[in-house]
Order: C-alpha cells, then sequence, then structure tokens
C-alpha cells in the first residue's frame, strides 16, 4: 500500500506578503475627497501672506547666500596676508655685534680661586637675562681671563609675550649637557630658524629657566664646603645613643647624606693642574 | 555639469522614466508659465503613488492623504525653485519621503488604521485560502488581519529601512533612483534593503513559507 508524498500547505514567501500589501489601495471616493481637500489647501496657500519674521526670511537668507562666502572669502585673505607679514618681522636678522664663545670645559688652574670661577658665570648669566629682558640687548661681562660675553641686538623683539620677559634675544641659545661645563653661546644666523610659533616661545623660556636653575645647582655646590676625608663611617651615628641610633641606621635617613658625598666626589675631580666640575 | 547630470540620469532611468520624465519638465514649464491648473495633471498623475508611499510609512490613512496633500502644496509653491538637476518624479518624491519621515519624527506613538478596501487582485492568491483555513477565520477577516500584522511589521523597522523598502518593493524604484529620492549611495540603500527585509522575515517567520 503506497502513500502518496503529503504536499505541505502553500505558505507565501516575503515578496508575496509585501505583493498583497501593495495591493492595499483606498477607494475611488477616497480620491474625489482628497481633490476637495487638496484644492482647499491649495486657495489658503495662496491667500497666506507671510508675516514677522516670515516675511523678511527669503530676504535675509538671499543676503546670507553673499554674505556668508564674502566673510569667508576676506577671513581667508587676512589669513594669506597676515602670514608672510608676520613671517617677514619675526625672521629680520639681527645684529650680534660680538660674542666671543667659551665652548671648551671650564678649567680652573691651580690656585685660582673657585668663587672667582663662580662668580664670573653668574655674571654672565644675569647679563644675559638682563639682556633679554630689556628687549635691546647691550649688555656686557667682562670677568675673568676669556670668559668674555657680550651681546648687542639692534632690534627689540616686538612680538615678546608677556610671560616670556625672560627669553633669551634671538641669537642665542644656552645648552646644558651633563657632562660639560656651562655654555653660553650664540647660534648662527644662518641656522638660525624664524620663531613662528608661541610653541618655539615656551622652549625658549624653559631653556633659561633651566639655564637659571643650573647655576644655582652650580652656586650650591661651589658653596658647599668640600670634607677633607670622605670617611662613610664618621656619617653613621653612635650605636649605643637610643632613637637616633635607630634613625640614622635606616636606610632612610643615611641615604641622603651618603649620596651627597658621593655625588660631590664623582662631579668635582683634580687631574693635574685643573680643576673639573660636572653636571 | 548640467550636461553630465542629463547624461547620468538618463543612463540610470528606464526608457519609459525618461518618457515620463520629459512629459512631466513640459507641464512643469507650463505651470512656471502661468498656467495654474496644469499642476493638476501632476496631482492626478502621482497622487496615488505618492499617497501608497506615504501610507506605508505611516501606516495611518488620514494620515497619508494629509501628507499627500502637503507634499503637493509644497511642490506648487516651489515649483519654481525645481532646476531640473533630477526628473520631477524625483523631486516630488523627496518632497513627500522627507514630510513623511518628519512626521514620523513628530509622531512616534500614534496609532496607525489600515486601508479597508483593496483591489481585487490580492484577494486570490492561494496561500491567503490556506492561511485562513489555518486560522479559522474568513477570508476577508483574515486578510484585514494581515494587513493588520504587516502595518506592524513595517512600524518595527526604523525610518530610513521603512523607506527604502517601500520604495524598492511597494512603488518598485530601482536603486540607483531610491538612492536619488534619498540622498545617499546606492550600496547604502541595497544594504538598508537587505537589513529590512531581514528583520521583516524574522518578524513574519510563523506565516513565511519555511
Amino acid at each position: 500500500m503506497g502513500f502518496a508524498p503529503q504536499q505541505p500547505p502553500p505558505r507565501p514567501t516575503l515578496e508575496e506578503l509585501l505583493q498583497f500589501k501593495r495591493a492595499e489601495r483606498p477607494a475611488p471616493e477616497f480620491w474625489a475627497e482628497f481633490d476637495r481637500g487638496l484644492r482647499k489647501k491649495q486657495l489658503a496657500a495662496l491667500m497666506r501672506h507671510p508675516q514677522g519674521w516670515a516675511r523678511i526670511r527669503p530676504l535675509f537668507i538671499h543676503s546670507l547666500r553673499w554674505v556668508v562666502p564674502a566673510t569667508a572669502a576676506a577671513a581667508v585673505a587676512l589669513v594669506v596676508v597676515q602670514i608672510p607679514l608676520s613671517t617677514a618681522s619675526r625672521s629680520t636678522p639681527m645684529e650680534v655685534a660680538s660674542l666671543p664663545v667659551r665652548s671648551a670645559p671650564a678649567s680652573v688652574a691651580p690656585g685660582a680661586d673657585i668663587q672667582a670661577l663662580l662668580a664670573t658665570t653668574n655674571a654672565a648669566h644675569q647679563s644675559v637675562v638682563q639682556a633679554a629682558s630689556a628687549g635691546t640687548v647691550a649688555a656686557s661681562a667682562e670677568p675673568v681671563g676669556r670668559a668674555t660675553q657680550v651681546a648687542s641686538v639692534s632690534q627689540p623683539d616686538e612680538h615678546s609675550l608677556p610671560w616670556s620677559a625672560t627669553t633669551l634675544p634671538h641669537g642665542f641659545e644656552t645648552s646644558f649637557r651633563p657632562t660639560e661645563t656651562f655654555v653660553v653661546q650664540p647660534a648662527s644666523r644662518e641656522t638660525r630658524r624664524p620663531r613662528s610659533s608661541w610653541n618655539s616661545r615656551f622652549n625658549e623660556m624653559v631653556q633659561v629657566i633651566s639655564a637659571e636653575q643650573s647655576t644655582d645647582r652650580l652656586l650650591q655646590l661651589a658653596s658647599f664646603s668640600l670634607p677633607a676625608v670622605t670617611d662613610p663611617a664618621s656619617t653613621v651615628a653612635p650605636a649605643d645613643s637610643g632613637l637616633a641610633a635607630y634613625a640614622s641606621n635606616t636606610r632612610a635617613a643615611r641615604a641622603p647624606a651618603d649620596r651627597d658625598f658621593r655625588d660631590l666626589d664623582t662631579r668635582i675631580g683634580v687631574s693635574g693642574s685643573s680643576l673639573s666640575i660636572k653636571f | 555639469m548640467e550636461f553630465i547630470k542629463a547624461v547620468s540620469r538618463m543612463l540610470v532611468a528606464s526608457p519609459e522614466r525618461q518618457v515620463e520624465a520629459d512629459a512631466d519638465t513640459l507641464i512643469v514649464q507650463e505651470v512656471r508659465a502661468g498656467n495654474v491648473a496644469a499642476f493638476d495633471q501632476l496631482v492626478v498623475k502621482y497622487r496615488e503613488r505618492i499617497y501608497a508611499i506615504i501610507y506605508n510609512l505611516t501606516s495611518n490613512r488620514e494620515d497619508a492623504s494629509d501628507l499627500t496633500q502637503d507634499a503637493f502644496i509644497k511642490a506648487f509653491q516651489s515649483i519654481n525653485r525645481f532646476g531640473g538637476q533630477s526628473s520631477f518624479f524625483t523631486w516630488l518624491y523627496r518632497i513627500a519621503v522627507n514630510g513623511a519621515r518628519t512626521h514620523l519624527r513628530k509622531n512616534r506613538l500614534r496609532t496607525f488604521f489600515s486601508i479597508e478596501q483593496a483591489s481585487e487582485e490580492e484577494k486570490t492568491p492561494e496561500w491567503l485560502n490556506t492561511l485562513a483555513v489555518e486560522a479559522g477565520a474568513e477570508k476577508e477577516v483574515f486578510a484585514r488581519d494581515l494587513r493588520q500584522r504587516l502595518n506592524e511589521s513595517f512600524q518595527k523597522l526604523s525610518i530610513k529601512h521603512r523607506t527604502v523598502i517601500t520604495l524598492f518593493e511597494i512603488d518598485g524604484l530601482s536603486h540607483a533612483e531610491i538612492a536619488e529620492v534619498m540622498e545617499c549611495t546606492e550600496g547604502t540603500v541595497r544594504s538598508r534593503l537587505h537589513y529590512a527585509k531581514l528583520q521583516l522575515q524574522a518578524d513574519l517567520q510563523d506565516l513565511l513559507k519555511r
């Protein structure tokens, strides 16, 4: 006895359902009503007069068509004109009359007073800072030996910012390297980039501040009296001094003093006939 | 530039559409020349299609009627601004679809009413009888419930997906024409159409062929 394969009941596809929906249309009488309503609205739209803002809005929008592009074009033109002017004023070459450079590491002859060396460095630094703050620089520092610094800038910096009163004049760069001595050297005018951004101004200010801090460190180091013999044992407190002994034995209490002495020992060295100070 | 646009329009549109567009352009020129009554020809020509689109977007016959009238009024008022970059029917569709979408954004929670009367062709499919028997209901009652169900499924789609599937499946526009109406790319239209169909299939799974 054979069974005929049972056919599944026909079911629609999505397209057939959408076709069914497409056939959904209003009755013909609907369109008569629709036309009447449309005619009324059309007449109302023709009779309606714009009032208030609606009346002037077309004029305003029409004028905006010209005002907005014209303003944008003027702004672009202003920027285009302004950029070459500002670049030209910033990149005007400056006159550096004379600027002897001390590029060699600082060395002190045997017997020379270290205080004199520090005074020389400080004076040079002060002169540079004063020259920068005055705008027109005509400063000279004539300390000992070759450490002579004279700067002359003919044109004041017109673009100084309020907070950059201590910036260096054009032509100067201050650089400190860890193993070298304090050097103030002029940058060559040919390789000098025009300062065209606030960021470069900020970097120069940071350089001046770091120069000041380094000079202060130099003074602190020089004013520190070197012990004749650096004895680590002498830094340890006696063992029988109670709480003080406990505190001195702790790493926190002992470490700074030892490090100071080690630093001094490694930074200041005497080789042959010269004294060198490392930063 | 105008030449390029005209050529691209000719390439995109079918020959029938092109003939239609040329006839519309002539009527538009008449209206612009002062023959306001000529606009009625455009109304009669497009009212059913515009109404069908808006009805399938809103699923509300009263709103669809009002929005269709508003679309024609707006087109009439701004017919001088119709530049001819696109065909008139694309421009009119854009006005209608944008109006419907604005309305839908403002009235998200509006209830919908299906159209009671339908054309004769949809009463004949075999599957409708089968489903009505399965449901144990009369065919007319089941057909009304089915329309309601389809409207509910359409309303679950996002406005963009609903617009795409309405223009493609209900009005029969091509991908390029839908892209022109909706001001997007053809790829976007295809993608939206695909996801809209997937969502409808998931929602109407119990009715569809397995």
